[in-house]
């Protein structure tokens, strides 16, 4: 993930593990419909 | 987001929240917030570093300016202000900006925000304004 996002291109991809321990791709969320993904900052 | 969530999914909008921790910590953060199942976890900030957000500095966030001051009162009155606990998380980097984006089926974006300061991203019905004017078909 070397590239900078922009609009028009492709959305960041992130491979996470869910709270069941299962490996998931932040992609699968827009696979079949639109997303609004929010990038939080810190916990609080 | 949680008092809104049900309009984005009606309007067959996915809603998700990237977090900096862990899955334990995200589930933790979140699960207090009622949105657990919208957290993703990204302990690296591989995502954050894709969307290009930077980091704010520390006199920004000691001198915070008008706006960051109104969004933290908003926050705060929502139940949502930042906590020194939080800080604290091993993944936690309290200078880290926020960000969103509105992905269309398949994956290009089609509206990209880069918080300017901590406090500076859209709120729930400014998102909603967003996603009718880029997706009309979903209102």
């Amino acid at each position: 993930m070397t590239q900078e996002v922009t609009v028009g291109g492709p959305a960041p991809e992130l491979v996470y593990t869910s709270s069941a321990g299962e490996q998931k791709r932040l992609s699968s969320l827009w696979a079949t419909r639109p997303a609004l993904v929010l990038w939080l900052r810190h916990f609080g | 987001m949680r008092e809104k969530r049900s309009e984005f999914e009606r309007r067959g909008i996915a809603l998700a929240c990237v977090v900096q921790g862990t899955a334990e910590e995200a589930a933790r953060f979140c699960g207090r917030h009622g949105v657990e199942s919208l957290c993703l976890p990204d302990p690296q900030k591989e995502s954050y570093r894709a969307l290009g957000l930077g980091r704010a500095s520390l006199r920004e966030l000691l001198f915070a300016s008008p706006h960051l001051k109104r969004r933290r009162a908003e926050a705060k009155q929502a139940g949502c202000s930042n906590k020194l606990e939080g800080a604290r998380q091993k993944h936690s980097d309290i200078f880290q900006l926020p960000g969103a984006a509105l992905v269309a089926p398949g994956g290009t974006v089609l509206w990209l925000h880069r918080g300017k300061h901590t406090g500076d991203l859209p709120l729930p019905d400014e998102l909603l304004e967003i996603v009718r004017g880029f997706l009309p078909a979903s209102v």
